[in-house]
């Protein structure tokens, strides 16, 4: 307590908050039932609660954040797909067996508009998967059509590029067990493949 | 404080998928330093955090329209910091101690850090709606780590002590109103 104002110091309500329990703490709460003043500072450490056991905050440099207003502003945020998403189904893969060295899977799908088949290599060290297929679509007026490949996780879209109907598409990014592999038609419907590691 | 910084995260991320750039800079100002000090807290340097830094808020303007839980917006951007950290450490074969493949699973997160960091991204975006006299006088006294006493904290806000208490009290009551808004 500093005697100039005979309130306990801050430091010591931090740790009574902390842990009430602690040596004088009936001493403070017998201080805090007749002093507004320290109240309101208790009310503080409590409304700060879990944010104080954060130990490292740093700002992000203001040009940081203007570059990326700027590449942000370039682009419109994705638009919520038509979709009618594939439920995965065994029948549907032709192949999920190990195929090749280092724990590469292949995992393929027949549909009713054309057939989809990827290879899934493990990273070999930089944690990085290749996803490496190819679509081919039965109707050939959309041979020449752009089809869109997202590479998703849950709620984060992590890559997405485009393909084309018997063409070789690449995808390589850092994974966690059980992303999505879509194939976004331009009718609107979307064809999900399921990471084969994880279905 | 601009009437238009009070909106929750759920009404940003709306309004971000409608294609409301002034709502995507109220959201990208409200959790810059989070995304930037989670990625520096793993041990990434200045040119790395910024690559993870620019990634993520690509990422999530991507992803919008399958965000679910709006709420947990801060969730949504630590596991992708962690990742794109993972992600961009390994790119440069550089080995960071920190860095380890848990970055990659969201399952590794603990909730209490979810929890802080939330809390603290919170606080820290109602403070700057605040103006910088209460923001600097509430940052000593509440989550200053050096835990400063009252002549330390006058001598840096220039307060006399005896006028810390009121202007505390004051502060703290704006502060509450913010995050109640915010939230």
């Amino acid at each position: 307590m500093t005697a100039a104002h005979r309130h306990p110091a801050p430091d010591v309500w931090r740790r009574w908050v902390e842990d009430p329990s602690g040596p004088g703490g009936a001493e403070l709460e017998a201080h805090l039932a007749r002093c507004e003043n320290c109240r309101t500072l208790v009310d503080g450490l409590r409304l700060a609660g879990p944010a104080r056991r954060v130990e490292h905050w740093e700002e992000a440099p203001e040009d940081l954040v203007r570059a990326v207003f700027a590449r942000t502003a370039e682009r419109a945020p994705a638009r919520p797909a038509r979709t009618r998403a594939v439920p995965y189904e065994p029948l549907d893969i032709r192949g999920a067996a190990i195929v090749g060295g280092a724990g590469t899977r292949i995992a393929s799908r027949s549909l009713e508009g054309g057939e989809i088949g990827v290879f899934v290599t493990p990273p070999a060290g930089d944690g990085t998967w290749k996803i490496r297929g190819k679509v081919w679509l039965r109707d050939e007026a959309l041979a020449d059509t752009d089809l869109r490949l997202v590479l998703a996780q849950g709620e984060h879209v992590l890559a997405s590029t485009t393909t084309r109907s018997g063409r070789d598409f690449v995808l390589e990014e850092v994974l966690a067990p059980g992303w999505q592999l879509e194939l976004h038609l331009p009718t609107g419907e979307v064809w999900t493949l399921e990471d084969p590691e994880h279905e | 404080m601009a009437a238009a910084d009070r909106f929750s995260d759920a009404d940003l991320l709306g309004r971000c998928g409608a294609c409301d750039e002034d709502a995507w800079r109220l959201l990208v100002r409200r959790y810059q330093n989070l995304v930037y000090s989670t990625a520096r807290e793993v041990g990434l340097d200045g040119d790395e955090a910024a690559d993870v830094f620019q990634e993520v808020w690509l990422e999530l303007q991507r992803s919008i329209p399958r965000i679910r839980h709006p709420e947990a917006i801060p969730r949504w951007l630590i596991v992708a910091t962690r990742r794109l950290s993972y992600k961009v450490a390994t790119r440069r074969r550089r080995l960071v101690p920190g860095i380890s493949r848990d970055l990659v699973d969201p399952g590794t997160l603990p909730d209490a850090e979810i929890e802080a960091k939330t809390a603290r991204a919170r606080i820290e975006a109602a403070l700057s709606q605040l103006d910088g006299k209460c923001a600097r006088l509430l940052r000593l006294l509440f989550l200053d780590p050096a835990n400063p006493a009252y002549e330390e904290i006058s001598r840096q806000t220039g307060l006399a002590i005896g006028s810390i208490g009121p202007i505390r009290s004051r502060c703290l009551n704006r502060l509450r109103k913010i995050l109640e808004e915010n939230s």
